[in-house]
Order: C-alpha cells, then structure tokens, then sequence
C-alpha cells in the first residue's frame, strides 16, 4: 500500500525536528476570538470560522499556530523553547472566496535568537525541502534591507512605500523606474549573499542597511549553503518580522511550500525575547502524489449461492498471500 | 522547455509577433487550426492559447510558466505573481466615468457598475467610500444610461465610446498595458531560461 506524500513527509520532518531538540506542540481545533483579532495584520485577513461558548464567548477556528505559541510560551532568553507541530488551519481562500483546511508543519524558536540560532533554523528549512524533493531552494532576505530601502527612498510617504514594495514583491522594476533609476536597479535583485549584499549597500548607505547585510554575510559563513539564493521579491509583513526572512520551493509545487522567517516583533513586550520559525505547507504536496492504482485489487464477487463462510475464507486466504481482495456482491445478471 | 500563456485575440497576435521577433518564434501557431498547444522543438518553448483573462490563473497554478496579461486583468485576478516587464502595448486607462453632469449623493452608497468587481471595491475602500457592486460582463456603458448604476469602472481606451453615450472619465484608478508575467515557483527552477526570454523580449520591445 502506498502511503501518501503527504505523510511520509510529517513522519520525517517529525523525526528531523525531534532530533534536533524540538518539542511537539499540541493545541485545540479553536481558540478565543479576541487572540485573533488583536493581532489580525499578522494574519493577514479577518475572515474566521467563529462561534460561541456556553458562555457567550466568541472562539474562532484557528488561522495559525504561531499566535497560539507566542501567547502560551514561557520562553525566556535564558530558557529558549522550542517547539514543532502538525496542525490543520481554517482560512479563507483568497481565489474560491471560501474556507480551507490547511495542513500545516511548522517549527518555532523563542527565547535568544543568536547567529547560530538563526543558521540553525535556515539549516532545518533546508534539510525540510530536501526531504520533499532533492531539488529545492531556499529564497531569502532580510527585512532590514527593505526597511533600509523604504527609509532612502519614500521616506515619508506610506502610498510610495507601499508602491515600492509591491514592485519589489513582484519583481517589476518598471513600476518604479519613474520614481528613481538607482531604486528600480534593485526590483528583482537575486543571487548569491555575498554578490546581492554588495549591490544593496551600495546603493543604499544606512546603520539598517549595513546590519542587516552583516547577518546575512554572518549566515552565508556559517551556512555557505549553495541552495540559498538571496532574493529581494521575498517579503513579509514589516510589522512582525525583523529579521532573516525566506521562502522554500520545489519544483512540482507553484507556490512556496515553506515559508518563515524571524518576527521578534510579535513577542516585543515579552521580556525581550526573540522569534524565529517557518511553517510548511502540506496540502500542497499532493503535487508529488502518484495517482490513486486499484489494478493490483482483486475484487471478489459472491452472491446468495454462495456460502458466507466460504466466501469469507477465500478472501482471507488470498488476503494472507498479501493481496488486496474487495468483496462484491453481484448484481445484474442471473445467470451468474 | 519554456511553457507561455498566450491570450487569444488581437492582444495575443500582437504578443506572438514580439515573442518571433525576440527568437521564440513557433509556425505553427499562425496556421488556422483549432489547437490550442503549439511546441517548437527547436527554440524551446510550448504555447498554450487561453482566455486573456485566463491567463494569469494558468500561470499562477504554474501550468504555465510566463505569460501575457492586461495590467486591468492581472489587477483584478489579484494573482500571486512575478511581473517581470511593460510591454507598452494595448495601453488604455482603468478609469471612473458616469454620465455627464452627475451629482454624488454621498448619503448613500455608491452604485458602480463593473467587469472588474474586485479593482472597484478595493479602489473605493481606500477612500472610506461604501459602494454596491454590480457585475456586469459587458456594455458597462448602458448602466448608468439606463439607471442601473451610478457610475461605471471600466477601462478607457480612446474615450470614444463613452463620449457617444454622453459619459466622461471622472478619476482614474490605474493606467493598463500588457505585462508579462511569470510563475514564483517556475523562477526559481528555470531562472536562466526566464531571465533570457525577458532579456529578448525587452530588446525586442
């Protein structure tokens, strides 16, 4: 019997995120409304399954895992936690208008995010698509260098900002080019750390600028992964994320399958913690799924003439030689 | 082997001829047949003729890998996307427009008749302004005449049209040309290959 892809790779990201010191993490199919709504940007939609209590609370089917961890942890940067789960998320499809379950993997570190911290989490997004397919690679950048970017060039203009990153976002140098030459050069800028980061701080000369470029050289030492190609079409959500950021894909899926990145910013008021984590998506990997193969099944056909007993036997005789036996019973014609 | 969303049409012939020019050229494609793939072998690329508003789906799904779409189609379909270039052509406004001598009763919500549900709600919900959408598949102009909607949102070419049925563009919302487009995924797998068409294409332009 084949199993599917989908749970082969649970079984083995499982068993990599143990190995490397994570915990399980289990929580319930809902949590309380309220959680959600607070933090609805990080989200990025408000669209929930919701209902009641018995006591008139509103619950809501839950969109994420993370805000559940981050409000749970007891994370310290003395005592970092940890943390992976597999867990299926309720969102609205952006395409069909309706609610999906989505299965999710998705790993956490709180606590002190240190430069060996953060390779460590990359390596295990690597090692992560490598156990989906061999071909994979991981897109990645650091949301200081947008930050340093938007400073330089709309400093003061949250509609310009906005035009600048989507035209990063989608790789269209030419929604900017009217704006500045020098800007619309880095729309669609990839490749290796060492040769984007050159380009990024030449460009934009700032403190923001060259930390975050000093990280990314710091991970591409420590790392020196030739899977990691930088690219500055990959963003998330400013308001959250601070660090290292990425996106994992392979070849069989059209989006990315893994995606993540380091959001200190959801855990600012707690004790000056950091975060990092990336989640995988599963659904997807149906992608890689051989097509349903019944040809092997032997199907059994019996009817009343037939001895319950006997038919049963048969079944379970053919069944111990490892086959797959369906019984049917048989329909149509008489003469049979 | 490189796959593109082709849109049939004008739109489409005219994007074929750039695409021969940048040496991506495919014969076959020009006969009059009913088929809707055409493979050239030796300059590595696989056409697909779809819908022009089709296209921007087949290449998110990464059944395609690039394709050629209306900047007023890729807004509306809202697709996870790479757009990697203007091509300047079939170029035409994203506008506003509702009969001459229209007064805005603000106390109510705005009726806005549209192809493009989806630009229209997001462009109002910017200004704070409640609207009604209502969807229409074509002759967006006879709504206001006829006093379905208030206004319409509609692309605009020359403006012919509206000034015939005695409307006028009051705002617009977003200039249009055709842009080429590019699956996330297929980017990073066939990144040399991607990067070459686009290279040609521009040069072509």
């Amino acid at each position: 019997m084949n199993q599917s892809k989908e749970k082969i790779t649970v079984d083995q990201l499982q068993s990599l995120y143990a190995r490397a010191g994570f915990r399980p993490y289990h929580m319930r199919k809902f949590e309380e409304y309220a959680l959600y709504l607070e933090n609805k940007r990080f989200l990025n939609s408000e669209s929930l399954i919701t209902f009641h209590d018995r006591n008139g609370k509103v619950l809501a089917l839950k969109p994420d895992v993370t805000l559940s961890i981050v409000k749970n942890t007891t994370a310290t940067k003395k005592s970092p936690e940890k943390l992976y789960y597999t867990e299926s998320v309720y969102r609205l499809d952006p395409q069909s208008r309706e609610y999906r379950e989505i299965n999710q993997m998705g790993l956490e570190l709180l606590g002190e995010v240190d430069n060996l911290a953060q390779a460590e989490v990359c390596l295990l997004a690597l090692e992560s698509l490598a156990a989906i397919d061999d071909d994979y690679v991981l897109s990645l950048s650091h949301m200081g260098i947008i930050s340093a970017i938007l400073d330089a060039f709309a400093p003061d203009s949250p509609g310009k900002q906005q035009e600048i990153l989507t035209a990063f976002r989608m790789r269209s140098p030419h929604a900017v080019r009217q704006m500045d030459e020098k800007l619309s050069a880095l729309v669609g800028l990839r490749g290796g750390i060492g040769q984007v980061v050159e380009k990024c701080l030449s460009c934009v000369q700032s403190d923001t600028m060259r930390e975050a470029c000093a990280q990314l050289l710091e991970l591409d030492e420590i790392l020196g992964q030739q899977r990691i190609s930088m690219d500055l079409s990959v963003l998330q959500d400013l308001y959250y994320y601070n660090g290292i950021v990425f996106q994992g894909y392979v070849p069989k899926v059209h989006r990315a399958v893994l995606s993540g990145g380091r959001y200190d910013r959801l855990v600012e008021n707690r004790g000056g913690i950091g975060a990092m984590g990336f989640a995988v998506y599963l659904n997807d990997l149906s992608a890689y799924q051989a097509p349903a193969d019944y040809s092997e099944e032997i199907v059994l056909q019996y009817d009343e003439k037939d001895a319950a007993h006997d038919v049963l036997a048969k079944a379970q005789e053919l069944r111990a030689q490892g086959s797959a036996v369906r019984l049917e019973k048989r329909r149509g014609e008489k003469n049979a | 082997m490189l796959s593109v969303a082709l849109p049939k049409g004008r739109l489409g012939n005219k994007v074929y001829k750039l695409l021969e020019a940048a040496g991506y050229a495919c014969p076959e494609l020009l006969e009059d047949s009913r088929k809707l793939i055409f493979t050239s072998e030796e300059n590595g690329v696989k056409y697909a003729l779809v819908k022009p508003s089709d296209v921007a789906i087949y290449v998110e799904y990464g059944a395609a890998d690039i394709g050629v779409v209306g900047k007023d189609i890729l807004l509306e379909s809202g697709a996870d996307v790479y757009e990697l270039l203007d091509l300047g052509f079939g170029k035409c406004d994203l506008c506003v427009a509702a009969k001459n001598g229209f007064g805005e009763d603000r106390t109510r919500a705005l009726r806005v008749a549209t192809k493009f549900p989806h630009v229209a709600e997001a462009y109002y919900r910017a200004k704070n302004r409640e609207i009604e959408t209502i969807k229409l598949f074509g002759s967006i102009e006879l709504a206001p005449i006829l006093g379905l909607s208030d206004v319409i949102v509609d692309i605009v070419e020359t403006g012919k049209t509206l000034i015939e049925n005695d409307l006028s563009v009051r705002e617009t919302i977003a200039p249009v040309s055709a842009r080429l487009i590019a699956n996330k995924s297929a980017c990073k797998f066939k990144d040399a290959e991607i990067e070459r068409i686009v290279r040609e294409m521009e040069k072509a332009i």
